[in-house]
């Protein structure tokens, strides 16, 4: 059956919110992590 | 099949957040450090001029001068690289996401470890002042690099100026130095009126630490 363009995008949304996820987790881990000048 | 498939993308998707990351780290953190120069520009120009001191008198700030965390206490001039910064108070983690950080003594506003345990120098003493500063990220908005990035193309006879409220004091460079970082060795007063520049080395790293060492040559 083919998906329509609607969900397919729904789809891409998703993954693209996983990866902001991943990002602003990264981001936080870095301040602790990094050092203070880096 | 389909469980293969969506464990697939999944890992690009987390590809993609490395990256945003990346760009983030390099790029974004300029955003915020920018909006605070522009703050600080604003609080340092609204500080009182301090009146040169007397024939015989020493250089520096007022007897009392006491600046709180992340307040601005003198502009770093560097023209070799174009560097030109308002140095806070203090380094910190909150300290230097504003610019570079003059090395506090300890203090209420400044606990151990990012502190001297002994009276900060400032420019103009005879004494070593120490400026720490970003070499990778919290630089100028839409600038690859932290204050402190080109400071390994100064070479002996550069120029460093320290443009204070009590006046202006030009140092030369006369060393480069790379350490390790948990080397104090920096920290420990010298005698002599100099200032110091530190900062991660080598670029994208921070393995190690790069030191560039001036002396006061006019004030």
């Amino acid at each position: 059956m083919k998906r329509s363009w609607k969900s397919k995008l729904g789809e891409l949304f998703l993954w693209l919110l996983v990866s902001v996820a991943v990002a602003v987790i990264m981001v936080l881990l870095s301040e602790e992590i990094l050092p203070t000048n880096f | 099949m389909k469980a293969l498939r969506i464990f697939g993308k999944f890992l690009i998707s987390v590809g993609v957040g490395i990256l945003f990351f990346v760009v983030w780290t390099l790029w974004g953190t300029g955003y915020y450090t920018q909006q605070q120069q522009v703050e600080l520009e604003r609080q340092f120009e609204a500080l009182p001029t301090f009146e040169p001191p007397e024939e015989g008198e020493p250089e520096g700030p007022p007897p009392g001068y006491s600046p709180g965390p992340g307040d601005p206490v003198f502009r770093l001039l560097v023209p070799k690289i174009d560097l030109n910064w308002l140095v806070v108070e203090g380094v910190g983690t909150e300290d230097l996401k504003k610019g570079p950080g003059h090395y506090p003594g300890c203090g209420e506003d400044f606990p151990e470890p990012l502190c001297l345990p002994w009276e900060a120098a400032w420019p103009g003493e005879d004494e070593r002042v120490i400026v720490s500063g970003h070499r990778t990220t919290y630089g100028r908005l839409g600038e690859l690099g932290g204050p402190f990035f080109n400071i390994d193309k100064l070479v002996e006879g550069d120029e460093i100026v320290a443009r204070t409220k009590w006046g202006d004091f030009t140092y030369e460079v006369t060393e480069k130095r790379i350490v390790q970082p948990n080397s104090l060795a920096i920290t420990i007063p010298s005698g002599e009126a100099e200032i110091v520049l530190t900062t991660c080395n080598p670029k994208y790293s921070a393995a190690q630490r790069l030191i560039v060492f001036g002396k006061l040559v006019t004030t």
